[in-house]
């Protein structure tokens, strides 16, 4: 079981240039940390203009410094939105490659076409043609990589031909995935041999089902030589870890609550467009509430890493019972948790939760 | 924290909830329903929000445009509503600042049995090959629209959410839900294009700098329309509590 941060840089209004350098001051700390208690990976999402939500215009930098300040933890650049408007291709390719030269081989490479009318209306971009984009950037950047000329006439974007430098250290490439939310990209995903990146939350009998469909396409995926399959679920979730189990759910509850609201407050494409290219709001949405229990639980999500030690290492283990390989943790929302329990919570889990689940063995939850 | 409203609901303006109430929905009502959303000025959507309600981001102007058929109940008439897209806690929303109907005894009727005031105006919704033409006219034209290059598209690409409304019960404010049901048998999506719009008649004078700033999206449906009861209740002072109540609780 590999476990993430994942890193949204949300800023509470007012935005003051104070807020915006202490959140991301504290993220990269929050990243040197799991560094160092054994976290797998930290991803830095790619979001414009979402007020509160995400101050993350310019992953690729803050990328850069955590591969300087970081040693072995795995750097998720993700995700890069996958539209022209937004991040030409070519630029795309050339930042993942140094980024993986930087780092020294620690890159994952996570792709996305943006769920947000705020952010593809920001840019004039289309959302008719996003999943198209999407699909023509991760056939075609491995590709750039592997060819010593490379060009391509496409239907979103072409390129006469030409070097496209550096090249990543990593071989064939880093490893790359794509942002699932939407019923069906599951299978976008294993056709293309990409990872699943969960970036919203469902119920485990809903998640089983698509998972199986997914390992069933990659399995018999077959891919060019120059490619990387990456057969591989990583989902998303909160993580609050305490030894007082309504504590836990308090502050647990207060997270994922702020972060539900902050994303909601988010203009989804769906929303206001009419198109069949977003068939759902997308994103992180849609959270189910766990509000049978005491006040305190209200607002922790069924299935969030949210309690005791031995709440979440039950709770993990039945995530890993359905096929989930990997959980990327949002560990505070604008600041709603000082950053001093944060640290606390991810030092508890590292030292009584992922030993326990680190070596392989799967028991059952609940047994 | 998220964004909330600014505004103070206008008694004045707000329909009368009472025991009236409509407790059953209308018969289904063949119509044509023309939906046109915007970009808006952020801080004029969040001007006309009650506290209770947060903006989007960016703001978002929605134009609603019913003609229901003569075969309807209630034989043909013509509705048009104005509204700032938001949040109801985390629920997306839309919050119609104004609203004309061309028939003065449904007008009545909608305040009587739902709460809903309108203005009486002429109106106009006019389709034609390349484009669908609506025209609002009281004294002077309040609102000419359009949307352009309609194209068909799957019905299930359209979306719809309920509007909220100030109301009043008992000299105290509150916003109520107002839900339709769409059973929706063609689409046909486009361009909008909004061409004259009367921010302070929509407003009811309160406000002069809403308007229609970047297009987003239209749609042009076909579809059986029920207006459903009153249900839901929301208090509009509170910032962020998302005090949704049900009606019976409130009005019995």
């Amino acid at each position: 079981m590999k476990f993430g941060l994942f890193l949204e840089l949300s800023v509470s209004r007012p935005a003051t240039p104070e807020a915006e350098v202490r959140v991301f001051r504290h993220s990269v700390e929050d990243a040197v940390l799991g560094d160092k208690l054994g976290f797998d990976h930290v991803w830095v999402v790619e979001h414009h203009f979402l007020a509160e939500y995400s101050h993350s215009g310019a992953p690729e930098v803050l990328l850069g410094a955590l591969a300087n300040a970081t040693e072995r933890i795995r750097l998720g650049h993700g995700v890069v939105v996958c539209v022209p408007e937004i991040n030409h291709p070519v630029r795309v390719a050339e930042r993942i490659a140094v980024l993986d030269i930087l780092s020294g081989g620690r890159v994952d490479f996570g792709t996305g076409r943006s769920s947000t009318w705020t952010e593809l209306g920001g840019f004039y971009a289309d959302p008719d043609r996003t999943k198209q984009s999407w699909s023509e950037y991760v056939e075609t950047i491995p590709r750039m990589w592997a060819s010593p000329l490379f060009s391509h006439e496409g239907v979103t974007f072409s390129i006469p031909e030409r070097q496209i430098l550096p090249r990543p250290v990593q071989q064939p490439h880093p490893p790359m995935w794509v942002a699932v939310s939407s019923p069906g990209t599951e299978i976008d995903a294993a056709e293309r041999g990409l990872g699943w990146l969960g970036v919203n939350f469902s119920g485990y009998d809903a998640l089983a089902v698509r998972i199986e469909k997914y390992r069933d396409i990659m399995a018999d995926l077959e891919l060019d030589s120059f490619r990387h399959k990456n057969n591989t679920v990583h989902t998303v979730n909160f993580l609050y870890c305490h030894e007082d189990a309504d504590h836990a759910a308090e502050r647990g509850g207060k997270l994922a609550t702020e972060f539900q609201y902050l994303a909601d407050q988010n203009l989804h494409t769906r929303e206001v467009v009419v198109t069949p290219s977003y068939p759902t709001l997308g994103g992180i949405p849609t959270i189910s509430q766990r509000d049978a229990g005491s006040e305190k639980t209200k607002g922790v999500p069924e299935g969030a890493c949210v309690g005791t030690p031995d709440q979440i290492v039950e709770t993990i283990e039945r995530w890993q019972s359905i096929g989930v390989d990997g959980i990327n943790f949002i560990i505070n929302s604008a600041e709603v948790l000082d950053a001093d329990e944060v640290r606390q919570s991810m030092n508890l889990f590292a030292e009584k939760v992922m030993p326990r689940l680190k070596s392989g063995v799967v028991t059952m939850a609940g047994a | 924290m998220p964004l909330d409203g600014v505004n103070q609901i206008d008694l004045s303006r707000a329909g009368r909830l009472s025991r009236e109430l409509s407790k059953s929905p209308t018969p289904q009502m063949p119509a044509t329903v023309l939906q046109l959303a915007t970009e808006a000025p952020a801080e004029v959507c969040r001007s006309l929000l009650p506290s209770a309600l947060h903006p989007v981001n960016p703001g978002v102007l929605v134009i609603m445009a019913y003609e229901v058929a003569a075969t309807a109940e209630r034989g043909s008439f013509r509705t048009v509503e104005v509204g700032i897209q938001c949040r109801a806690g985390a629920r997306a929303r839309r919050y119609v600042v104004g609203a004309a109907i061309d028939d003065p005894s449904i007008a009545a009727d909608m305040e009587t049995r739902w709460g809903y005031v309108s203005t009486v105006a002429d109106i106009k919704l006019e389709r034609r090959y390349e484009r669908i033409d609506l025209t609002v006219a009281a004294d002077h034209t309040v609102l000419r629209a359009s949307l352009l290059g309609p194209e068909p598209v799957t019905p299930a690409a359209v979306m719809y959410v309920a509007g909220l409304r100030p109301t009043v019960y008992r000299d105290e404010p509150w916003i109520a839900q107002f839900e339709r049901a769409f059973e929706i048998s063609r689409a046909d999506r486009g361009r909008p294009l909004v061409s004259e719009f009367d921010s302070l008649w929509w407003t009811g004078g309160e406000t002069p700098g809403l308007s229609a700033t970047e297009p987003i999206s239209g749609s042009f449906t076909r579809a059986d329309v029920t207006l459903n009861p009153t249900r839901f209740l929301i208090a509009p002072g509170q910032p962020r509590s998302a005090d949704t109540r049900r009606l019976a609780d409130v009005i019995g």
